[in-house]
């Protein structure tokens, strides 16, 4: 179809598009490298946004996922101009946030005079810490036209919040086999994703805030193909060493997956074996 | 008087219309003229003097006419005959006869009598009548009943499940259920044209007939849609699996000898659609294979109708989309095409609330998004069949089948029909699926639909090349002044400017770079190449060209993308293009968010 309408060699050969392309080479090539790195959009209420977990400034995680960018849906309930840039408070009825838009360019001005006090917006921006409380670095601020939008956003929250809770680390069992086209929108990650996850380096200030965090790590761990085929399963010291993960939280871990089913003990109570093709 | 006709013998003859071995004999002489042969028999004209009538000899008898013991001009006496009707002419009659024997050779000449008036001869045929009246009276109630007794012998039906190509003489009663169009053809043994016929009995069992050429002249106006026929003296061979449209072992040739016969008094005889259904979560095993198959199901949703223009002739086609689901737990979406999506498909939007259960028989399966069924022009469509299979398809669905989720066997994922895009929900994934897996269109372009912001357009990348106004293809500056295209070969004074650029994009799983070209990145931009280079060549305070960036970027699509490998300084790399953007339908995405937590919550 295309190229009918394109030479594509011609166009290569006036270069102007190599460059991104070289662009989108680096990009691949790190993203390929550690999945936690990958640069993700979360939807979020502001009730997820106020308990995600914190180990700094602005490094912030829900559901085991590091928090990038967020977007977020609410009603603007305070707004205040000034010189350089625009606060104002966002609230969606699960919680609150404040928000800060810089504004040094004239497109910037225009999007915020475009906003009004009470009005439904989508914002992105980036989640941080602020004179000791949360605040959202804004990007983008967008007025909500069509109200479904609303209704949406939250569905997508609950379904993002499933998707990285269940299916992500809890489904490998439907997906063993390397997935093919045409997968659903609820395509599974592919049996190589969760065993690309780094070790992890929290050393959460809320213990049991976290303890999600290092349960699905384990449980990742122990859904790699070579743990699956080991009939002794793993012993939770390797799983301490391997992860980098104190002993004490990985036992923690390890009991509240046995009592969830994920996982079982295979010799004695201190190896484990994942359920998945059990 | 040894060698003559007997006086009104043809006369005799029509008023005795059949004389067997059983019946008084009375004394018939005539003179055979006209003798030739028909195929394997003779034909020849019976005359008495007086009248003539058109008789036609067994060929148990054949060897006597070679041997000479019958002879033209010579005299039979007839033993056994039936006189019958010529079809289409009813004033003319023709006999039959079974039985004769030779009288005398040839005479000089044929026989004309004369009448001679003569006081004697007065009273001596009066005599005759009263004694032939008495014969004809007793012949004559014989005669009722030997006709309808032959009849019913002739008429003996052979259902269609017992014909084999090894069998003598039958005759079938069927109802053309289908009537093709009479095709003409050119082949190595040269030109014809044929025809084919669906032919239904009492028990439903169905065969197909062929005729060719003369056959195909022949009996092409004779038969009707939907009327009953005797038909007889075809030929059965093995069906050819390669043609094959209904479910029977044999096919039948009608030749130009064969015999059609319409019973005409079979208007309330109505055979019964036999259905032989496939499952709808084994359709699978049919994808692309030449057999037809048959489905029931309940209908899920119906879509508008749309037209589809045809390729090779450019036509608009009517064509409607509804979704079947059966108890397998599985959905297909069927292709109503031409009259069954204006006419029975609106039906079935009318009344589509109610769920009804349909049987569509002759569909053909297609790979189209995993699995499809698509409507031929011999296909029959079924509302609320009377069958055990509907009724017991309608109980599971009332009981169970309402409300459990149901995945279309394609993919997975139920289909939403009812929604215009039907093809950007069900292959949809999430941009991991494509970035965590670096081989994927290796082999050949994968598609699929994902939801996702624009989260970047680099402005300093070069977003557009000349583009000729006939073809689109590159231009270079001439020399002097305007613009070269290679493609046409020509010049021109002017170019337009058409998108070629990168964006990068992101959902809740990741991010990745995207090519998009013109029409594209038109529906991502929001204005065409050559507005946004105006706004970038605008000196001043003000930058459009950067507003009207930074008001994409954030913006949220439904893009259609394929991905492909690409080879870059010997280095493999994934390609991701922009097939189609749509702007997000809000409802109809909660609508797909739902039915996946629904669908997740189920498989707990």
């Amino acid at each position: 179809m295309y190229g009918g309408d394109f030479d594509g060699n011609a166009a290569f050969a006036g270069g102007g598009f190599m460059p991104s392309q070289a662009t989108t080479q680096a990009h691949e090539s790190s993203s390929s490298l550690k999945n936690r790195d990958v640069r993700t959009l979360l939807p979020l209420t502001l009730k997820q946004l106020s308990s995600a977990s914190t180990t700094g400034e602005s490094n912030f995680s829900i559901d085991g996922v590091d928090i990038k960018t967020v977007v977020i849906v609410g009603r603007i309930s305070r707004m205040e101009n000034r010189i350089t840039q625009v606060d104002f408070v966002v609230d969606d009825g699960t919680g609150w946030v404040d928000c800060v838009r810089w504004c040094h360019a004239r497109q910037e001005t225009e999007e915020m005079e475009a906003v009004k006090l009470g009005m439904y917006v989508r914002l992105h921006g980036h989640l941080k810490i602020f004179q000791g409380k949360r605040s959202v670095n804004v990007f983008s601020v967008r007025p909500v036209t069509d109200f479904n939008e609303i209704v949406h956003h939250f569905t997508e929250c609950m379904y993002v919040h499933m998707y990285n809770t269940k299916l992500r680390g809890g489904s490998i069992t439907q997906d063993t086999a390397t997935p093919r086209p045409q997968m659903p929108y609820s395509t599974m990650p592919t049996p190589a994703k969760p065993y690309q996850t780094g070790p992890s380096n929290q050393f959460p200030n809320q213990f049991n805030d976290s303890m999600h965090g290092v349960k699905q790590t384990v449980l990742n761990y122990l859904n790699q193909p070579m743990h699956i085929v080991s009939e002794a399963g793993v012993h939770c010291d390797i799983i301490a060493r391997e992860l980098r993960i104190p002993l004490l939280q990985v036992k923690e871990a390890l009991e509240q997956l046995s009592n969830d089913g994920c996982i079982y003990s295979t010799l004695d109570e201190t190896c484990f074996k994942s359920t998945a093709n059990a | 008087m040894e060698n003559s006709v007997t006086q009104d013998g043809i006369a005799t003859v029509l008023a005795n219309q059949s004389l067997d071995s059983s019946s008084v004999r009375p004394e018939i002489v005539v003179q055979v003229v006209d003798l030739k042969p028909a195929g394997n028999r003779y034909t020849f004209s019976a005359n008495d003097g007086k009248m003539k009538i058109k008789a036609m000899l067994p060929a148990t008898l054949t060897s006597d006419i070679i041997s000479g013991k019958i002879q033209n001009l010579g005299l039979i006496r007839l033993l056994e005959y039936t006189v019958n009707d010529i079809p289409g002419k009813s004033e003319e009659k023709y006999m039959l006869i079974t039985k004769c024997e030779a009288v005398a050779s040839a005479l000089d000449s044929e026989i004309k009598a004369e009448i001679k008036a003569s006081t004697g001869i007065m009273l001596k045929p009066k005599h005759e009548f009263v004694a032939k009246s008495a014969s004809q009276i007793i012949n004559e109630q014989r005669g009722n009943a030997a006709p309808a007794a032959r009849m019913a012998m002739t008429r003996r039906v052979h259902p269609l499940v017992s014909l084999n190509p090894y069998q003598g003489s039958w005759t079938i009663k069927v109802r053309v259920t289908n009537k093709g169009v009479m095709r003409t053809y050119k082949n190595a043994r040269g030109e014809g044209c044929v025809f084919n016929v669906e032919l239904t009995d009492e028990e439903g069992t169905q065969i197909q007939a062929t005729m060719f050429n003369a056959a195909a002249r022949k009996f092409y106006d004779r038969f009707e849609m939907g009327k009953v026929y005797y038909i007889s003296r075809g030929s059965l061979k093995l069906a050819n699996k390669q043609f094959k449209t209904v479910q029977n072992d044999y096919e039948m040739t009608l030749n130009e000898n064969s015999e059609v016969e319409e019973a005409s008094n079979e208007e309330m005889f109505t055979p019964e659609t036999k259905f032989n259904f496939v499952p709808i979560d084994e359709l699978g095993t049919y994808v692309n294979q030449k057999d037809l198959i048959d489905v029931i199901g309940v209908v899920q949703s119906v879509s508008p109708t749309m037209s589809i223009r045809r390729k090779n002739d450019n036509e608009m086609i009517p064509k409607r989309d509804i979704t079947l689901a059966d108890e397998t737990k599985k959905t297909v979406v069927v292709s109503l095409w031409n009259d069954l999506a204006t006419g029975i498909g609106q039906e079935l939007l009318d009344m589509a609330d109610n769920h009804p259960v349909i049987a569509i028989k002759s569909l053909k399966v297609g790979a189209f998004q995993g699995v499809s069924l698509s409507t031929i022009s011999r296909s029959n469509v079924v509302i609320n069949p009377n069958s055990p299979e509907a009724t017991k398809l309608k109980s599971w669905y009332d009981a169970e089948g309402k409300e459990t989720s149901m995945s279309a066997i394609g993919s997975g994922m139920s289909s939403s029909a009812n929604n215009g895009s039907r093809s950007m929900y069900s292959d949809r994934v999430f941009l991991s699926h494509i970035t965590s897996n670096p081989s994927l269109g290796e082999e050949k372009p994968v598609f699929f639909s994902t939801r996702a912001y624009i989260s970047f357009i680099k402005p300093d990348q070069t977003m557009w090349y000349r583009a000729c106004k006939t073809c689109n293809k590159k231009v270079t500056e001439a020399m002097d002044s305007g613009y070269w295209c290679e493609s046409c070969q020509k010049k021109d004074q002017e170019c337009s400017l058409r998108y070629i650029m990168a964006v990068k994009v992101s959902d809740s799983t990741g991010e990745t770079w995207l090519s998009a070209f013109n029409d594209e990145a038109e529906k991502i931009i929001g204005c065409t190449a050559d507005d946004l280079n105006d706004l970038k060549s605008e000196e001043g305070e003000v930058n459009e060209f950067q507003t009207k960036l930074k008001e994409a970027t954030w913006s949220s699509h439904l893009f259609r993308i394929s991905v492909s490998q690409q080879e870059y300084n010997s280095e493999k790399r994934q390609r991701i293009t922009v097939r189609g953007v749509s702007p997000i339908d809000f409802a109809a995405e909660t609508r797909l968010l739902l039915q996946d937590i629904s669908k997740n919550k189920t498989s707990q």
